[in-house]
């Protein structure tokens, strides 16, 4: 048996959690970081439109994923210290960082966007002189609070955790 | 652990593995409805057209909305010119409800120039105007996302009547009751949607500001394009015979032109003053006499005309008879002599008038009479002795 916290566990069990944990944070890296990550380096090196580029820019928000490291990291902690007294406090943590996480992604539910103007012309294909300043704005605070219910779920049970861990102690 | 919490934890644990299940669902969904709607979405058959003053930029909009969110469109746009001309505009609104087909969608946008001041009407025709064009898009896809696009344009209106001008005239004829002019005019439609068609009328006043002519033209530009062309005025002449046969003179008019174009609301009126340069048919007349006894009663009094045809347009054909005139009114005529002298030539004439010698002494008036298609005149051009 093997001492983990306040638990003990038997090695082949632990050895189990690892992998399952190795999993699930190398499943939560590539969601979170790897693919914004690539995303990100061929947006900057296979686009050679400057505005669309630039569009693209506005949409990736380069904190994302530092975040998601982060999230992953959550991830493998929380999967290994399952059952100890950190596990709530983790699975806080966790929570709030992929809440963090869906906010930044999602621009805070709403997506402001300069409008490339020479793509607007020839949409429209308007051929005459004119300088055009455009603005998208996309509310998307619906769906960021719906990514947001996993997360808070997670909260919730670390909460429970934590405070039943507490009362124990 | 207690039993209730070990049951909340186990409900806490399906809410989430329920929701990490929904949420890329909704995600694809949403995704999926999005691309879908702006993958159908395509403008074609895009046109200009003005008809009784209102410009309309039309297009097809073709759009499919597979679900299962209903799009919601509108657009809100409004003109306003730098000098505060407003321009009324109104856009289309439009819902596509979830699951729809293939749709067409006939889309315009319609700008209301016949709500244009005259003043402001009348400015646009001729002079360039900064115009800022504020657009408002919105697209909903309920209740899932909404997008508001905001567009700021700033196009400069260019004028479909620039530097409108009336030329110099110039005399193409003449009779004894009227002047052929001809009177260019010219504009540059520097408009890249508007063909300018529509007539201009030429009205033509004497200093005294007496109507003396009138004239149409036909206008047909296309856009950005250069136009002239030149009407055609038949004038009323000078009444004073006398000074348009013998002086050269400048002509004096003034031209109002008033143009009223098909389709667009502008009414423009043009003045200008022009002179017709005349020349005078019979410039510098010389007279000279010599006189030749014929016997001992009667003198033979020759004389030498001559004179320069100084108009450019007009050959004088007619015909000369001389005559002497003593103080009681009696005339002795000599010999006629038929005119035909053409533009730029000088005439030179001789002329024979037998007369009493006892006339002689009183000094009598040398006339000539003078009959040419612009009138007749009796000319005094000197005495004898």
């Amino acid at each position: 048996m093997v001492k983990l916290l306040d638990i003990e566990i038997s090695a082949a069990r632990l050895t189990l959690r690892a992998i399952i944990a190795i999993l699930l944070s190398v499943f939560s890296l590539a969601a979170l970081y790897i693919l914004p990550r690539a995303l990100i380096d061929y947006t900057s090196t296979e686009i050679p439109n400057a505005q669309l580029l630039a569009l693209i820019n506005q949409l990736l928000d380069p904190r994302i994923p530092t975040l998601g490291i982060l999230a992953s990291l959550l991830v493998l902690a929380t999967m290994m210290l399952r059952k100890t007294k950190l596990e709530g406090p983790f699975l806080i943590l966790l929570g709030a960082s992929l809440i963090t996480y869906s906010y930044v992604l999602l621009h805070g539910g709403t997506i402001d966007i300069q409008i490339p103007v020479t793509q607007i012309q020839s949409a429209l294909e308007i051929n005459i002189p004119m300088s055009i300043q455009a603005n998208l704005s996309l509310n998307i605070t619906t769906l960021m609070l719906t990514s947001m219910c996993p997360p808070l779920l997670i909260i919730v049970k670390g909460t429970l955790l934590a405070v039943s861990h507490l009362r124990k102690a | 652990m207690s039993n209730q919490l070990i049951k909340g934890l186990t409900v806490l644990n399906l809410l989430i593995l329920l929701s990490l299940l929904i949420l890329p669902a909704l995600l694809i969904i949403t995704a999926n409805n999005v691309a879908g709607v702006a993958n159908s979405i395509k403008l074609d058959n895009t046109t200009q057209s003005l008809n009784n003053g209102k410009f309309t930029l039309s297009s097809v909009l073709t759009i499919r909305n597979s679900g299962p969110f209903r799009t919601e469109a509108d657009v809100t746009a409004s003109v306003n010119g730098n000098q505060g001309t407003p321009i009324s505009i109104t856009a289309p609104q439009l819902t596509v409800e979830a699951g729809s087909p293939l749709q067409r969608i006939p889309v315009s946008v319609e700008i209301d120039l016949s709500k244009v001041s005259e003043e402001d009407a009348k400015r646009l025709a001729s002079n360039p105007e900064n115009f800022t064009i504020d657009v408002s898009a919105h697209v909903g896809m309920q209740p899932i996302t909404s997008i508001t696009a905001e567009a700021t344009a700033r196009v400069t209106w260019l004028p479909p009547i620039h530097n409108p001008a009336i030329g110099q005239p110039t005399i193409k004829g003449m009779t004894p009751t009227q002047i052929m002019i001809e009177l260019p005019f010219s504009f540059e439609n520097q408009s890249p949607f508007f063909a300018v068609n529509g007539e201009g009328v030429i009205s033509v006043f004497n200093s005294t500001d007496h109507q003396v002519g009138l004239g149409t033209l036909k206008i047909t530009s296309q856009p950005m394009t250069k136009w002239n062309d030149s009407a055609q005025i038949t004038l009323s002449p000078p009444t004073n015979l006398e000074d348009l046969l013998l002086k050269d003179a400048t002509l004096r008019y003034r031209a109002d032109m008033e143009f009223t174009l098909t389709g667009l609301p502008i009414a423009t009126k043009l003045s200008k003053s022009i002179n017709l340069n005349w020349g005078a048919p019979i410039k510098n007349l010389k007279i000279s006499t010599t006189q030749t006894p014929v016997n001992a009663t009667y003198t033979r009094v020759k004389a030498m005309l001559s004179f320069l045809n100084n108009n450019n347009i007009l050959t004088i054909d007619g015909s000369i008879t001389p005559k002497l005139v003593n103080g009681s009114g009696d005339t002795w005529v000599g010999n006629k002599q038929q005119l035909h002298v053409t533009p730029g030539e000088t005439a030179s004439l001789n002329f024979d008038i037998v007369v009493p010698n006892s006339q002689l002494m009183s000094s009598p008036k040398l006339v000539l009479g003078l009959e040419t298609q612009l009138g007749s005149i009796d000319l005094e051009v000197g005495s004898l002795g």
